[in-house]
């Protein structure tokens, strides 16, 4: 596989005049084109646009500089973020044919920093699923064994990067959706602290629990990227109003580091190998590990789907085919709903919205969703504590490696399972990031996942990158 | 059983429209009159990915409407989502607030009705957009999509169609006093869902609630509460089970039209609105903002009733903004008395528009040409009833007091040589009561006044006329 650089390395191989902006999408046209067909990692790709651009770039001799740090750097985007005037499917029939209008606030950044955007990746529909399976566009196969999964719900970014279709790319994070498939793909994966980074103009699946996810090669990419993307929106009321804290990637980990094992985590796995490869590199660092118990983490699936289906089924009710999307007309309005949101859904999502209705209905609220919002209450205290007696938090980031295709599809509870170390950061609002462990399992990436206190990115990131180094 | 033996009990729901330049949730603006679909954003279109942005300003006018109402603002509130599908909702939810309104536990008091009527809560919402039927199509106009609502709510305190109909009338009056709301209902600035029910006097069980829909205008307010409540005395009559419905009130057929169970039996799923904070207020900003409310019209009214004026003329001061104004100006440019004026506007100028069928804006005098009748009449130069004949000329031909009172002659004799003359003529032609009028029965003056005023064909000041009538009969004697 023809291994991209990274965009640092990217950055300082156009200032040596090393390396063009042409050249670069030219080779990731390349790659597109031996890989795109089996890994299926775009929904739509832009590539003469964006080969317009880096000629234009080329010819004014424009390089990467503090105002424009990223220019000529090929991302894709998750086709579940807007771009101004670009299809925006969501991997969904309902949306077929809408265009967006405007450009989410991240990618709007990412502009004004000189990105160049090249296609739009497959997810699973609506950002729903762990495996990338449940695409309209069909799955996403893993560029590092073809059988199986690339993760979902950002199987497609993750693919994309892996294979040298992108340079970076930006995902998406419910309850692990980019962390997870960055894992399965051997990269970084990071989900900032709720509220770090604008949701305008990202399809809300989960409204308090989106984020937008850098899925690059590198820990210094991600936070290249984030401190981009990163920062108070007036588009968006839940961003948090301080700009992030500025970040020394200067290697080193600092002296006194405690770094916690979340005992649920490395207890409940059933193959040992994987609690070996996250922890090798740290006893050897000789970071201080010690084992801190966050019980109701065993519980964050449930808790993470009740409150995930509720939102969702809010969120999904505008896709009615009146204004935009797919329309199947039928005589009378409500008939027209029905075969609309019938046939324009899938399975999974479908699944989830019948539940989260269920969930929010008079009578049966207060089981559901308010013990939902309760426990997830409950859960952040118990992090809260975590903290006080650890920096970081550390566990895998899924139970397994990549799983086959079609091995958990037919079973949604199974599949919901993949999620259970990576919900628990998105419940508590968390930043969190998954790293590859220098050691394999059967040959796949292993993730490592380190969680901080809330709004402890630039924290995070720092340790983060000296991890990767060891 | 007559409907006296009936207790009626109304709750009144008000949908009022926040007098803002923007939208409650976009910067788009508010003109719901434009062409369709033009005051729209991918925000109040329910676009993929857009996430709403409260409107300060709406929320300073739900205040400031709340304060008014004299309820208690909650330092936190929150928003909610209500779900239904409809065309004109184009997220599939309304934002509105629920468990955690902006405002609770007010009251409106009922003027001339010695009532108040208590307000349970106001919150705020956004509109949805307007269907547009044709008998081939529906389409949708979503300009009015996230217009900012306060939504107002009484108590079931109201017991009468009287009642309900000067409550209304009160709360517009103060939504508009207070530049909160337009409230103009024909235009559905506000709009008002009674609920209804009816029990025989003495039963302590509440009956069961008819809510009716679609009222656009005091007069189908009050047809529509007056019908539900004739059917519902009706069914208790007959024994009949009342069951809770829905009812849509038909403008053509002037009627109540049941709505579909289906339409009515929803289950809205209300749940905190993740993509917006709670609305936290400081204390001194609600103090702020309570500092700069105006005299409201129940104080205003009481003002004027104390400075002279009958309820009734106050009432009408208060009501219309526009005769307020005008009322203000005579006072003003004609240094006029309370009595002054509200004769000449409240009764006279009054008198004359509704004889001409006019408003106010359409009257011909303006308050400058009133105030000067209003002087000449002061002075002596016009007689009373010459000024109203002078009025009306003024407001047919839109032209200005001391002109026309010249042109039509109707100023006052004042040469006081033909003013003497006349006296001594009406002395010679009544011997008779002279002689009383100098045997002591001075009453009399009055006669002979009225026979000068009669030969000067009314056009004198009756008091001049009485004085040298007086000096005329003193030489007389
Ligand atoms: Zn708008």
């Amino acid at each position: 596989m023809s291994k991209l650089p990274s965009i640092a390395e990217l950055i300082l191989l156009i200032a040596r005049e090393e390396r063009k902006a042409t050249e670069i999408i030219e080779e990731i046209k390349g790659n597109i084109g031996r890989k795109e067909s089996e890994a299926n990692a775009y929904i739509n790709l832009f590539l003469d646009e964006a080969l317009a651009q880096a000629k234009q770039l080329d010819a004014s001799g424009s390089k990467p500089d503090e105002e424009k740090p990223l220019q000529g750097i090929p991302i894709a985007i998750k086709d579940n973020i807007c771009v101004s005037g670009k299809p925006c499917t969501c991997a969904s029939r309902i949306l077929e044919g809408f265009i967006a209008p405007y450009d989410a606030t991240v990618v709007a950044r990412l502009k004004d920093a000189g990105a160049i955007i090249v296609g739009k990746t497959n997810l699973d529909e609506f950002a729903m699923g762990s495996s990338n399976e449940n695409s309209a566009y069909g799955p996403v196969q893993n560029p590092l064994d073809t059988e199986r999964v690339a993760g979902g719900s950002s199987g497609g970014s993750a693919a994309a990067v892996a294979y040298g279709g992108a340079v970076a790319a930006l995902g998406s994070d419910t309850g692990g959706s980019a962390r997870q498939p960055a894992a399965f793909c051997g990269l970084v994966g990071f989900r900032p602290s709720y509220g770090r980074v604008s949701r305008y103009g990202l399809v809300a699946f989960a409204s308090s629990l989106d984020q937008v996810c850098p899925i690059t090669r590198t820990v210094q990419d991600a936070a290249l990227i984030y401190s981009i993307i990163a920062g108070p929106d007036p588009c968006d009321s839940t961003t948090y109003p301080a700009e992030p804290e500025e970040m020394d990637l200067a290697g080193e980990i600092p002296e006194g580091i405690k770094v916690g094992l979340i005992k649920e985590c490395f207890d409940d796995l059933e193959d040992e190998r994987m609690g070996d490869a996250v922890l090798r590199s740290f006893r050897e660092a000789r970071v201080e590990l010690v084992e801190v118990s966050i019980p109701l983490v065993r519980l964050s699936v449930a808790g993470y789907q009740l409150l995930a289906m509720a939102e969702a089924s809010s969120n999904l009710a505008r896709y009615d085919g009146i204004r935009y999307g797919r329309r199947i007309e039928r005589l009378g309005l409500r008939e027209t709903y029905f075969a609309t949101r019938g046939e324009g859904f899938g399975d999974e999502v479908t699944r989830r919205i019948l539940i989260g209705t269920f969930g929010l209905s008079e009578g049966y609220i207060d089981a559901y969703y308010n013990t939902a919002l309760r426990y997830r209450a409950a859960l952040a205290a118990e992090f809260e504590e975590a903290f006080k007696k650890v920096d970081f938090l550390l566990s895998p980031t899924a139970p397994t490696p990549a799983f086959k295709l079609g091995e958990k599809i037919r079973d949604p509870l199974a599949m919901y399972l993949s999620d259970i170390f990576t919900a628990p950061a998105a419940l508590a609002a968390l930043p969190a990031i998954s790293i590859p462990a220098p050691d394999k399992v059967d040959g796949l990436p292993v993730g490592i996942q380190i969680t901080a206190p809330r709004f402890a990115d630039a924290k995070l990131l720092e340790f983060a990158h000296a991890v990767e180094r060891l | 059983m007559q409907s006296k033996d009936y207790e009626i009990i109304i709750g009144l729901e008000v949908h009022a429209q926040l007098a803002t330049r923007s939208k409650m949730f976009c910067r788009c603006e508010v003109d719901v009159d434009a062409a369709p679909n033009t005051k729209v954003c991918p925000i109040c279109l329910g676009l993929p990915g857009i996430l709403p942005q409260t409107n300060d300003q709406a929320i300073k006018l739900g205040i400031r409407a709340a304060l008014a109402l004299g309820c208690s603002v909650n330092l936190e509130s929150r928003w909610a989502r209500k779900h239904y599908f409809s065309p004109d909702l184009p997220k599939g939810y309304q934002i509105t607030q629920y468990e955690h309104p902006l405002a609770t536990g007010g009251a409106l008091e009922l003027p001339g009705m010695d009532k108040k009527v208590r307000i349970r809560r106001l919150h705020l919402e956004e509109d949805a957009g307007k269907l547009v039927h044709s008998s081939r199509e529906t389409l949708v106009d979503f300009n009015r999509c996230g217009v900012p609502l306060a939504e107002i709510v009484t108590e079931p305190d109201i017991s009468s169609v009287e009642e309900a109909d000067t409550y209304l009338k009160e709360l517009r009056l103060v939504l508009r006093s207070l530049g909160v709301s337009d409230a103009e209902m024909e235009r559905g600035h506000f709009r008002c869902e009674p609920n209804i029910s009816v029990r025989p006097r003495g039963q302590e069980k509440l009956g069961v609630r008819s809510e009716i829909k679609n009222l656009n205008s005091f007069k189908a307010v009050r047809e529509g509460i007056e019908r539900a409540v004739k059917d519902q005395i009706e069914w208790l009559e007959q024994g009949e089970k009342i069951v809770q419905t829905t009812y849509l009130w038909d403008e053509k057929l002037r009627e109540l039209k049941p709505m579909r169970a289906k339409e009515t039996a929803a289950d809205y799923r209300y749940f905190p609105e993740p993509d917006l904070p709670p609305l936290i207020l400081a204390g001194s900003e609600i103090a702020e903002i309570k500092s700069t409310l105006p005299d409201l019209p129940a104080v205003k009214r009481k003002k004027l009733i104390e400075a002279g004026l009958s309820e009734q003329d106050a009432a009408v001061l208060v009501a219309e903004p526009e005769w307020e104004e005008y009322f203000k100006g005579l006072l003003v440019e004609a240094s006029a008395s309370i009595k002054e004026a509200s004769t000449w506007l409240l009764n006279e100028a009054r008198g004359i528009m509704a004889e001409r069928k006019e408003t106010l804006a359409e009257f011909k005098v303006p308050v400058k040409e009133l105030a000067s009748l209003i002087k000449l009449l002061r002075d002596g130069k016009l007689t009373r009833p010459a000024a109203k004949d002078l009025l009306a000329a003024m407001a047919d031909k839109g032209r200005g007091a001391a002109e026309l009172m010249e042109e039509l002659d109707l100023g006052s004799v004042s040469d006081e040589g033909l003013l003497e003359e006349t006296a001594r003529k009406v002395i010679e032609e009544n011997p008779d009561v002279v002689d009383r009028y100098h045997k002591g029965k001075t009453g009399v003056l009055g006669f002979l006044v009225g026979q000068c005023m009669k030969k000067l064909r009314g056009k004198a000041d009756p008091n001049a006329v009485r004085e040298i009538l007086l000096k005329s009969l003193q030489e007389s004697k």
